[in-house]
This record gives C-alpha cells, structure tokens and sequence, in this order.
C-alpha cells in the first residue's frame, strides 16, 4: 500500500496530466539555450537579387547575458554586443570606445535584416512574457507537433499581438514559427531545419525568417557550432571582455 | 608604382609606408574561415573619393586615394602589438591652391612625428603615418597600453567635451578611426561595469601635457565615470554619463578648466566650462534620432569667423565650437539592408550659421561600399553677407578587407 502511495505521488505529475503549454516551451527553450552555451553563426540576408552575410561569435548565460562578436564582414569586423539584464552596449574597436544603447534599439533590426535586436540577444521571455495555449496537434514535414498558441503578457516588452510555436513532439524541437501583430496579421514565419546532432544534442542549425509582406525575401541563421553548459560565469559577461573576446 | 621613384633615398620610413601602401592587394587571401582565433590578424580598407568644393561661385575638386591596414599580433596571451597605418594620395585643386596644404595633412602628430609626405609637389601630395601604434599586457583584471593610441573617454556622437586626449571634429567624417595619442595608459577593472584608468601622454612641455585619472561605475542602469587631472596647463574636472530616460538613451558630458600655467591653449581665459547632452531614440522602424546640446562658456555667439574655425580639425577639446551654445539633430533611417541614409543639422542659436550634412550609404557588394555626402555650410561671410560659405559634395567607394 505504501508503495503504491510512492509510485502514484511520482507518477501523478508526468503520467496522468499532460504536459502543460508553458512546461512544453520551456523544455524546448532549456534545450535550445542550455544553462551557458557558445555559438559560431552565421547570418544571410537574402533578397531576390543578392545577399549579405554577417558571421558571429556568441556567448550566453541564460536570458539576462550575452555577449556577440561579429567576426565578419570585413567593416564590422571586431565590433562586440554585451548584454547585461536590461542594458546594452556596443564595442567599437577603432575608436576605442563603449556605446551604451538606449533600450528602444532593442526592438530595432539586427544589421538590417529580418532579425530585431531583441531575437539575437533575447531580452524577453519565451516563457515568462507569455501566456501559453495548448492548440490542436498537427504534422509538419512528417513529425507529429504539439501547435501553442503564446498570447504576450499585458505588461511584456514584446512587439506581437500573438506567437504561434510548432514543436516536434519526439525531440521537442521548434519547427515553425509564427509571428503576429496586435490586429492578428501574420508579420513573420521562422522555419526550422537542418535538425542534427550538435553540441551533445539534436537541435535544429538552419531558421529562417521570413516576413510575410515581402515572402521571396528572408533571412537565414545557421549554427556552424554549439557548445552547451560551459562553465561560464556572470562575470564573463563583461566591459572588459568585451573588449577582449576573439 | 608609378610613384617609386619619387621616394627621398634617405626615409626609411618611406619606403615601409610605400610598401604597405601597396600591400592590400597582395595580401587579401588573408580572409580567415575559421573560428580559431588567429595569432596575427590584418584588416583594413582602400577608398577613393572625389570631393566637389564650392566656395561661392569657385569649384575646388579633389581625389583622394586613400588605405588603411590594421595589424595586430597577439604574441602571448598577455601581450598583443598593433599597427595601423593611414595612407592618402592627394590630388587637386586643393593641393594646387591652399598655401600650406600639405603642412596641414601632415600635421597629425603627436609626441613621435609619425607621419610623412613621401610626395609633396602641386600635383600630387602622398602622406603616409601611423596613428596607431602600442604594445598592450593584459592580466586579469589589468591592462596597460603603451604607445600610440587613442584614448577615448568621450561618451556622446557629436560632441566630446571629456574628450581630452584626442579631440576629433564631426566634420572630419572621413578619418573614422579619429586620431591617437602617444601615452601611457594604465586600466584596472574594478569589477564587470567599472574601472579605474590613469592615463599620460608624452609631452615636450607642459603646453602639451595631458595627464589624467578616470573612474568608471554603472549604477541605477546608467555608466558614470568622473574625470581629473591635468590638461594642457589647466587643473581640470569631469563627469559624464550614459543611462535611459525612458526607452530613449540619455548621455551627458561636463569638463571644467582651471588655468594653473599659462599655456598657448589657455591664454584666453582663466576658467572655462565646456558641457554636452543628448538623447537617442530608435524606432522599431530602425528610425533613429539623436538631439545633441553643447556649452562652451568661452564661446561666443557671434565668433570671428566661426566656421572657419568650426571647420577646421580641433586642437584641443577646447576648440569643439567656438560658439556659446551648438546644437545637433541627426536622424538616420536603415532604407533597406542595403541603403542607409542620414541627415545631420548643426545650428547654433544666437548666430546666423548652420550646417547641412545629408548622406547616403549604399552596400554595392558584401564588401563594397559607395558613399554620397554633402556638407553644406552657411552663414555669413567676411563682409557679412549671409549665404552658403561652402557646399561640398563627396562620392566615396570604400572595399573594406
């Protein structure tokens, strides 16, 4: 009998109710992010007639610091993006000085592309900005995904109206994306693909962003590199290694 | 290579700034792949411009033919040595009209005379220095750095009054990396956001001594840092900042001279009060604006030939304006990924002068750039009539490698 006691208090949790909404976008967002992780990316602009690219050194320690070093082009070379909680500065090598950024550039494009500020360096909560609905299941591209429907708390520092998340259900990755206004217009989709081994786990290494006004045009960011749960501390994320990481 | 056989046979130095001069495009496979940090890195660009000067009815036209290499090489993990070399090849009417011009382009120099004019004639002019040129240790939280460098303790985009080691000019848009400094600099970071900074530069007498202590923290979500020392015969104090009002960033710099020896740079004064602010915004358009104010106790509203000062590159941080109040709106506007377009106004109230600064980037490859700049001066002329004083236009092809 006081087995059976143990067994049902352990099961309760797991077994009998389903994963909620929110525990769902946590697990993908945990396993995405890790506690720290590192990056090597890269990121394409693409438009129908050309294309830049921008590749990237980041490291992060969970959602209140990353630091960001752009290792090309050749004109923003060594340029570095250190985020601590809500403050943001910019490093600019040549002329020797620190720009301190005021916050409402958060929201602005990352380098002009189809990336804000705000999705490189993560200021707001996938889990904590965001109230979560568990939607009809679907399948896309063979998978069988959970649908979430995120709806921004009233007080988040969020640009959407809404955020629908696609999650595979076997390897609770994202597989798409889609982003919302406040009148419920489709702005944005993000495509998730190239799914495979990196860094110790299966994730996917190519997203696409894709707006819906202007769909022959995206942008592309591959991981060329991960690492996960590094020993990384607050104090790394600072002035001066800002200045110093290479 | 046309221009070799014009090199003094004496100048060492010559001869290394020709070759750099010619090095980027021999050395461009340099372009690393990899994510391995590399232990001897080069960078840099080569620019051409045409530049179009009006004064009144008068056409000046200008080619320059300009590089830029940076060298660092990180020795060990503690010490790292950089170069970087600034080469330009003037020609034009300038050189052909303005007495003294190439004195003018080879005056920027510091203790070390670290610049040359490997060709100085009417038709051509070729100047060559190095304007960065230092040794720095690093050990944990220390960092030293000797030698030609830039010092920059400046926190706005317009102006710069806690600037006091290596003043630059708005208006001097093409030198991006601004100039350096030969000092000593001494930096022990205190913790992830502040830091404690003694800094020297070489000097010959005390009319060129700068020497100053800097302290650096972050409270309340802003960067305060609180400067003294002394700067050119002056006992001086500061403070500067860079925090948030709002969702706007808010940015301010005061600098107060005292003169203690009377030097060529203070003569005019016993006391002055340099001060600047200013707030930026972003939209998530990528619409940003900038609002900048700036004092200069020792300005005055109507200054002799103020623009013409204004104009010129500043010798101290002194020399940001002459005028008594100067303001400063920009706002810039990322078009597309590939075009970015800017449009900067400087006016200053009481005067009847202001300054119109539109321009255009545009990205014509990954590593192509071409540039469409104008700078349009107005005010009144010697004899007091107001108009355009000069209206230049600049078209620039930047390759950065």
């Amino acid at each position: 009998m006081k087995k059976l006691i143990v067994v049902l208090l352990v099961c309760i949790p797991m077994g009998v109710q389903a994963q909620t909404a929110k525990e769902i976008i946590k697990k993908v967002d945990d396993k995405m992010q890790g506690n720290s992780n590192r990056s090597v990316m890269r990121m394409t602009i693409v438009r129908p007639d050309w294309k830049r690219e921008v590749t990237m050194k980041g490291w992060s320690l969970g959602r209140q610091y990353s630091l960001i070093l752009i290792t090309a082009p050749a004109r923003d070379k060594g340029q570095a993006f250190l985020k601590r909680h809500t403050e943001m500065w910019n490093w600019q090598p040549s002329i020797d000085r620190v720009i301190k950024l005021p916050p409402s550039m958060m929201l602005q494009s990352w380098m002009g592309s189809d990336f804000t500020n705000d999705d490189l360096v993560k200021e707001s909560s996938v889990v904590e900005d965001y109230i979560h609905t568990l939607k009809q299941d679907t399948t896309i591209g063979g998978r069988v995904a959970y649908q979430i429907e995120m709806i921004p708390r009233p007080d988040a520092a969020v640009v959407w109206g809404k955020v629908t998340v696609f999650v595979d259900k076997a390897e609770l990755n994202q597989l798409l994306v889609r982003y919302y206004d406040e009148d419920g217009s489709l702005v944005n989709t993000m495509v998730l693909s190239d799914i495979k081994p990196i860094g110790g786990r299966v994730l996917p290494c190519r997203l696409e962003m894709i707006p819906s006004d202007n769909p022959k045009q995206k942008t592309v960011i591959e991981y060329l590199d991960l690492e996960f749960d590094l020993n990384l501390e607050e104090d790394f994320f600072s002035m001066q290694n800002m200045k110093r990481v290479r | 290579m046309v221009l070799l056989f014009q090199i003094p046979e004496d100048k060492m130095f010559a001869k290394v700034a020709l070759i750099l001069l010619l090095l980027p495009t021999t050395m461009l496979s340099a372009q690393d792949e990899t994510d391995k940090p590399r232990k001897f890195t080069m960078k840099g660009y080569l620019k051409e411009m045409a530049s179009f000067n009006y004064f009144g009815d008068s056409l000046l036209l200008q080619n320059l033919v300009h590089s830029r290499l940076n060298f660092a090489w990180y020795a060990n993990a503690e010490f790292t040595v950089y170069a970087e070399f600034r080469t330009r090849l003037i020609t034009g009417d300038l050189v052909r009209e303005i007495p003294n011009y190439s004195a003018y382009i080879d005056s920027n120099n510091d203790y070390f005379d670290l610049s040359v004019n490997l060709i100085d004639n009417k038709t051509a002019l070729l100047n060559a220095m190095a304007d960065r040129l230092f040794i720095q240790w690093i050990h944990n939280n220390w960092e030293i750095k000797a030698g030609r460098q830039r010092i920059n303790w400046g926190v706005n985009l317009a102006w710069n009054p806690n600037d006091w080691f290596n003043a630059y000019s708005f208006f001097d848009f093409d030198y991006e990396e601004r100039p350096g400094a030969d000092a000593l600099r001494i930096s022990y970071y205190t913790g992830v956001a502040s830091s404690v900074e003694v800094a020297a530069k070489m000097a010959k007498d005390v009319d060129h001594f700068v020497g100053a202590s800097m302290w650096r923290l972050n409270k309340y979500d802003y960067d305060i840092q609180f400067l003294g020392g002394l700067v050119q015969g002056d006992a001086a104090l500061g403070t500067g900042w860079a925090g948030n009002l709002g969702k706007a960033g808010f940015k301010g710099e005061l600098t107060y001279f005292h003169k203690v020896v009377n030097t060529q740079f203070n003569s005019a004064y016993n006391n002055m009060f340099l001060g600047a602010f200013s707030v930026d915004y972003a939209f998530p358009s990528s619409l940003y604006f900038n609002g900048s104010l700036m004092y200069n106790s020792q300005g005055s509203l109507h200054p002799d030939f103020g623009f013409e000062l204004v104009a010129l590159r500043p010798g101290t941080v002194r020399d940001l304006s002459p005028y008594t109040w100067s303001t400063f709106i920009q706002s810039a506007y990322q078009v597309t990924p590939l075009f970015y377009a800017s449009l900067a106004l400087i006016g200053y109230p009481g005067g009847d002068t202001f300054f119109v600064n539109p321009a255009l980037t545009i990205s014509v490859l990954q590593n192509l750039d071409v540039d469409l700049i104008g700078q349009l001066f107005y005010g009144e002329d010697q004899t007091g009539h107001f108009g355009s004083l000069l209206k230049a236009a600049y078209i620039r092809v930047k390759w950065s490698f």
